[in-house]
């Protein structure tokens, strides 16, 4: 685990939606942190937190939305800066954005502009943080676009977004996103919207460019197999909270969150095939809206006990630098 | 663009009248030369003439040539209009994309002055500016570009509204792209087509207020002609020379029509959800 410094710290961070149907608790209190050029997993469901927890990092959190609590602390060269103090709107937050964290979409079809050629988005995006000449900018678009394994560079550095299959838009947006050096990406669910052969295509890539421009990732998906190839470390979210946090290895041998079980229990395995059938886990998140006591992953939980309908767990040490928020594995109080 | 054309060549009635609208325009830019006679000369030997070879559209009360007139007063009015169309085009379109854009309560405040301003029939405000700031060609114009130009904010915060939800607006922002940045160069190429209907589509809008303004007597004032202040004359000679109606309430009818129509003709090129009728 992080032994250094880290490169940026989410401490108790709270994200709040107010809305007329009430206050939705989109991010509940969520630490983690991570180490220079480390990838971490966020593996959760659908409406659990993940992107959120992503956009509050970049400062994109709009009204309704808002930063309610805790410190996004990036640590620069300059010194650190908490990213959840910043207006949003401000030139400091649009320094960062690019150069020091950038980040990439679920939608390749869409996240980029229709109406430019990809080449010149990647100027653009060039251009905004750094002083050079339109060709200079243009050769290291087109460096960029090679970098990131898109044969004939500069022939497509001259297409539309619509002439691009999906998987060729998503490294487009890779290379707008590496495009200033930045040292942690975000990358939120990447690989959702592609096809399996795709996917891994671009997860190969990822990895030979975080080794390439030494940058730390924070990888979001839903897919614990991606989870697997990709990440360092990883967190599981559940409704705004971190269930359970491990270095990969551990979590997938010892999960001991029964959600982070449940999850376990949802893949299909290659080996045992035909022996067993996949478990689901019972129920649906609930709405973040309802703000019941306890832990909330107890309505769903076939080991809940009494007490986790009572109090919310806190994450505490249940292993090598292995966190869980479950009364499982701790003394009763 | 040459898409455009090509696509647009394909209707034959928009053809048609673009190419009269063209036509009308040609006649306003080159008005000074093309007049038979001087259109502000009075000869007072040839009042009330009916059309003949020398007036085709025969002379007013003070002998004064129609045809001429007319012609003058086409470029009037294609001055006029398209000075506040476009007045109307760069205050509300600029004013809507950015409070569509930032949202919060200088859009709710903007919003609702321009849902005010709506509420009065557009002639009723250009009536009011005019009033205030006096009968001049730049009075007109600002009267009637005022008084459209919160159309163009409601429109341009539509459009913009709906752009800036789009993924790419959001990458941008995480790109460390500007507001200005991001409206000048995400937002604006997306929208720009709606507001060019809008904008040929109210055309015609502008030229009919221009007439009634000028047929109230607030607008261009005499003895420079405008199409509605000739009207306003000749309503007065119905009986002794109805000749003197036709000519300007032909070029109004021509007019107006014919922008109608290449409104119309725009939008469907330009709009690939309308269904080709044909």
């Amino acid at each position: 685990m992080a032994a250094a410094e880290p490169l940026i710290e989410v401490k108790g961070l709270k994200v709040h939606f107010h809305t007329e149907d009430g206050v939705a608790l989109a991010v509940d209190g969520v630490d983690f942190s991570i180490a220079p050029e480390r990838t971490l997993g966020v593996v959760g469901e659908s409406g659990c937190g993940k992107s959120v927890t992503a956009r509050a990092i970049m400062g994109l959190i709009e009204p309704p939305g808002r930063i309610e609590q805790g410190e996004i602390l990036l640590h620069g060269p300059d010194g650190i800066v908490d990213i959840a103090g910043l207006d949003p709107r401000g030139a400091e937050i649009r320094d960062i954005r690019g150069t020091e964290i950038a980040m990439i979409f679920q939608e390749p079809m869409t996240s980029l502009n229709p109406v430019f050629k990809i080449g010149d988005q990647i100027v653009e995006a060039i251009l905004l943080h750094e002083n050079l000449s339109r060709s200079q900018a243009r050769e290291r678009a087109i460096d960029l676009l090679a970098a990131v394994g898109i044969p004939m560079p500069r022939q497509r550095f001259d297409h539309f977004p619509h002439q691009l299959s999906g998987g060729m838009r998503q490294r487009a947006m890779i290379a707008m996103a590496m495009s200033c050096n930045p040292r942690l990406l975000i990358a939120d669910e990447p690989t959702t919207a592609l096809d399996v052969t795709i996917q891994a295509q671009v997860l190969d890539l990822m990895n030979a460019l975080r080794r390439d421009f030494n940058t730390a990732i924070l990888f979001i998906t839903h897919d614990l197999g991606v989870i697997a190839g990709m990440a360092d470390d990883v967190v599981v979210m559940y409704l705004g909270k971190i269930v359970e946090s491990a270095p990969v290895r551990e979590i997938f041998r010892h999960p001991k969150h029964p959600y982070t079980q449940g999850l376990m229990g949802s893949i299909p395995s290659l080996t045992d095939w035909g022996a067993r059938r996949l478990t689901a886990i019972e129920g649906v998140v609930p709405s973040p809206f309802a703000h019941a006591q306890g832990c909330g992953f107890a309505p769903r939980c076939p080991h809940a006990m009494e007490v986790c309908r009572r109090r919310s767990p806190d994450l505490l040490k249940v292993g090598p630098g292995h966190t869980a928020a479950c009364f499982l594995h701790q003394a009763a109080p | 663009m040459t898409d455009f054309f090509r696509r647009y060549s394909r209707d034959k009635v928009g053809v048609f009248f673009g190419a009269l609208l063209l036509l009308l325009y040609g006649v306003a830019l080159t008005a000074q030369w093309i007049t038979p006679a001087d259109p502000m000369a009075v000869n007072l030997r040839e009042v009330f003439s009916p059309p003949s070879a020398t007036h085709w559209l025969g002379t007013d009360q003070f002998g004064r040539d129609i045809l001429s007139r007319v012609i003058l007063a086409t470029q009037v009015t294609v001055k006029v209009t398209s000075a506040a169309c476009l007045f109307a085009v760069l205050t509300g379109v600029p004013i809507g994309m950015f409070v569509g854009y930032r949202g919060g309560w200088i859009e709710s405040v903007t919003m609702r002055a321009t849902d005010m301003l709506l509420i009065f029939p557009i002639i009723m405000l250009a009536i009011v500016v005019v009033v205030i700031s006096g009968p001049t060609e730049t009075g007109v114009i600002v009267a009637l570009g005022l008084a459209q130009a919160p159309q163009f904010v409601r429109i341009t915060r539509g459009v913009t509204l709906s752009i800036k939800e789009e993924l790419y607006v959001e990458a941008a922002i995480a790109a460390g792209s500007g507001w200005l940045h991001i409206l000048a160069r995400h937002i604006w190429p997306n929208i720009s087509t709606p507001i060019i209907v809008q904008a040929t589509l109210t055309l015609p809008v502008f030229v009919l207020n221009a007439s009634a303004l000028s047929y109230l007597g607030l607008g261009v004032q005499p003895p420079t002609p405008e199409w509605g202040q000739m009207l306003n004359e000749a309503k007065d000679h119905l009986i002794n020379a109805p000749y003197l109606i036709v000519g300007p309430a032909a070029a109004l009818v021509i007019f107006v029509l014919s922008a109608n129509l290449v409104g119309d003709a725009v939008q469907e090129t330009l709009n690939p959800k309308l269904k080709k009728r044909k």
